[in-house]
């Protein structure tokens, strides 16, 4: 009951009830895009409005996905990705008429809104070592082409995948590298520093490129296509709030590629986004320095463990709290149709196996994916998150609550049989009790599965002990990481640790 | 006749079948693995359904009766005991005056454990895995006998008991049946139990029946050589038996 009334107003709010609600920033899960994320968020505040944020959305599919369907009003987006990634247009075309192209084909298409750029562009900045450039004398991907068979790459999964990604680059300059292997974002640069791997695709504005001291080769054949960043509107706030267009129009052009690039090398959003307003004349600071000069571009890991977790310790307890909450009611829902269910196939055992077997092919779909499909149906937030959560948890109880009932003690359920208990009988005094420590087993299982798989929760904007780990992942802050990891393995532990118990509790006296 | 489909096709598990057991009486189903004694007992409370052929308990045709009903009027003695694990021995005493709704299904439950030689109540509320094999037989006794069945139908009871306590549970088994008259039908392979324990022994084999007399009518006249043979056997391994 209350469940179908939170899925509706969920669904309400995804669609939009004009303004009576925050306006809702949010960015990719990378550090540029939380900076910008976050100076939306702040000049808007400074300018009177109520803003919501929800920083780190999944990948362009998510983020837009949300904004599309009015989940979100804003995020961060970059012209030459509006171009490939959402129109699938790869025509040749300068920065200018790449813009004239997004915003109108996006007004058109979806009524969601480019504002003008901000001034900088961040296009794919292939690195290497100095070190590497002085040895084979590269300044260009042509030279690169010539002596990429001795040398091994180390890319996203994102632009390995993508047209306008690695393939594409391949085909233009004629690229064969000794082997590509993908990395994640926060990973890449240390790769490429250690030695790893020879090649790297880095984001021109990326504070990592000076620090490493890496050389950016050229795009002399001019393949990737302008990437300049802008404010992308929803549909709803578009139509309904000219103020708010305006006043975030007030950083078109504001912002150039040095400045961004020295933005992302303090990473540490709260403070630089400030400080970047302040620059900007926008806001003035309350506290009149910034607090920017905590953050160093990486805090030693351990350091920045001992911040999130320790002084920053309410936080993580509404996380873990949140966590356990995404967890518990998903697996409760979960329970409450999946043990019936098993029960039930037990009474059809010949749709038993392909049924079972279709619930561990749902168990089978990526978290990121499962996410995705779901966001034009259940926007973002908690209510898409639980459903995720219920889809993983059904496979393992219904495995077990099937089997348990099945197997239970052959000899007396046939015994039942005999002496006149009814199939009802059987299954309520007989196989249930019998199969109840298998079904919590399973119910454990699911639990545990549950608490790993809701840090992905995260990423669209539900919240939990993921949330630490999306934003260190972008940061490239192992710290963060763990404190988001270490409370959920060990979430994980405790609530292994009870469900055993009550795995004893349940197992009837005399087996 | 009771038919069953196999892969090789269809198998006759019983044919030709006519036994009659008199109100009181003890009939052993005698015979090797696969000669159909135990479908024959389970045509008996409907676990199995001949495809042709009647049996009437009482003038009535079991197939009129409703067969829940029927079965918490049989009694049943699994050779594994079949004993609820999760349920003491008590409750499995009182499962089928329970089943029966008897307003006295404790009394009855205390009275069967008295039969089978549990009179005072140490063992009440034990679980079965606390039992040893032959206190498990008997508490499986006790449960099919509780509610006073007009028939009790015994699977192989003392199958799986080493001969010491077989031959105790034997012997309880005769006890019983002097205190509390019930028809019986009894499935063993053990020639020796059947002459023991039954007023009367139907020899079977195939599916259909060889032979059915008394004992005495079996060991002396056996109807034919294969009935000789078993008789013969189930002596010589006596015999064996008594000189090691």
């Amino acid at each position: 009951m209350n469940l179908t009334l939170a899925v509706a107003l969920a669904i309400t709010i995804a669609q939009g009830v004009p303004r009576a609600r925050p306006i809702i920033i949010a960015s990719k899960p990378f550090g540029e895009s939380y900076i910008l994320c976050e100076m939306f968020a702040q000049l808007l505040e400074a300018r009177g409005f109520r803003v919501d944020r929800r920083p780190g959305l999944g990948a362009t599919e998510i983020a837009f996905a949300a904004l599309r369907t009015n989940a979100i009003d804003v995020y961060p987006e970059y012209t030459g990705t509006g171009l490939l990634a959402i129109l699938g247009d790869t025509t040749r075309q300068s920065p200018r008429q790449a813009f004239i192209r997004v915003a109108t084909e996006f007004r058109r298409q979806y009524g969601a809104r480019w504002l003008p750029p901000l001034g900088f562009e961040n296009t794919y900045a292939i690195s290497v070592r100095r070190e590497t450039a002085t040895r084979y004398a590269l300044r260009t991907l042509s030279d690169l082409a010539r002596v990429a068979p001795s040398l091994s790459g180390g890319f996203t999964a994102d632009f390995i995948g993508r047209g306008d990604g690695l393939p594409g680059l391949s085909r233009a300059y004629g690229l064969r590298f000794r082997e590509v292997r993908p990395l994640l974002g926060a990973v890449k640069y240390r790769a490429l520093a250690s030695g790893d791997v020879d090649v790297i695709d880095g984001y021109s504005t990326d504070g990592l490129i000076a620090r490493y001291d890496l050389v950016v080769l050229v795009d002399d054949r001019r393949f990737f296509p302008p990437y300049e960043a802008a404010a992308l509107v929803s549909p709803s706030l578009a139509a309904d709030d000219p103020r708010a267009i305006a006043v975030l129009t007030e950083l078109s052009g504001r912002i150039d590629d040095t400045m961004m690039r020295s933005f992302n090398r303090r990473l540490e959003v709260d403070g630089v986004a400030r400080a970047a307003l302040d620059t900007l004349g926008l806001v003035v600071s309350k506290t009149g320095t910034a607090p920017a000069s905590r953050g160093s571009l990486r805090a030693p890991t351990w350091d920045s463990f001992v911040h999130e977790t320790v002084d920053e310790r309410g936080a993580l307890a509404q996380r873990t709290l949140r966590h356990l909450l995404l967890t518990s009611v998903s697996l409760v829902l979960a329970a409450i149709v999946a043990i019936p269910f098993g029960v039930a196939l037990e009474r059809w055992r010949r749709l038993a196996e392909p049924l079972v077997r279709a619930t561990g092919v749902l168990q089978t779909i990526p978290g990121i994916a499962l996410l995705a499909f779901m966001i034009p149906l259940l926007g973002i937030g908690t209510v898409p998150a639980l459903v995720a959560l219920f889809i993983y948890s059904l496979y393992p109880i219904v495995r077990n609550t099937y089997s348990g009932v099945r197997d239970a003690d052959p000899v007396a359920v046939n015994a039942a049989h005999a002496l006149g208990m009814t199939p009802g009988q059987v299954l309520r005094y007989v196989r249930l009790p019998l199969a109840a420590p298998t079904i919590m087993a399973g119910v454990r299982t699911a639990a545990v599965i549950n608490v790993g798989t809701a840090t992905l929760a995260a990423f669209i904007g539900a919240g939990g002990l993921g949330e630490p780990i999306v934003t260190g992942l972008a940061l490239s802050d192992t710290g963060m990481i763990l404190s988001g990891a270490v409370p959920a393995a060990l979430l994980a532990l405790l609530v292994d640790l009870a469900l055993g118990i009550c795995e004893r509790a349940v197992r009837p006296r005399g087996l | 006749m009771k038919r069953y489909q196999t892969p090789a096709g269809p198998i006759e598990a019983l044919a030709g079948v006519t036994l009659e057991v008199a109100s009181g009486e003890c009939v052993a189903l005698v015979g090797e693995s696969g000669s159909g004694k135990t479908t024959l007992l389970r045509c008996f409370n409907r676990l199995v359904e001949p495809d042709a052929g009647t049996i009437m308990v009482d003038d009535v045709n079991v197939h009129q009766m409703n067969e829940v009903e029927l079965r918490r009027h049989v009694g049943y003695v699994l050779q594994d005991g079949g004993l609820m694990p999760h349920w003491t021995v008590r409750r499995n005493v009182e499962l089928v005056p329970w089943l029966r709704e008897a307003p006295n299904a404790d009394r009855l439950a205390t009275d069967a454990l008295a039969l089978v030689g549990f009179a005072d109540s140490t063992f009440d509320d034990r679980y079965p895995r606390q039992l040893s094999g032959g206190q498990r037989q008997r508490v499986a006794m006790a449960r099919a006998l509780a509610a006073h069945p007009t028939v009790v139908l015994l699977d192989e009871p003392f199958g799986a008991l080493d001969a010491i306590t077989r031959a105790d549970l034997q012997e309880m088994f005769a006890g019983i049946r002097k205190r509390r008259p019930v028809t019986c039908v009894l499935v063993t392979h053990d020639m020796f139990e059947a002459m023991r324990l039954a007023d009367r022994i139907a020899v079977m084999r195939g599916g259909h029946i060889e032979h059915v007399g008394t004992p005495r009518q079996i060991s002396h006249a056996p109807a034919t050589e294969y009935v000789a043979r078993l008789v013969e056997k189930a002596g010589l391994r006596r015999l064996e038996a008594a000189t090691q």
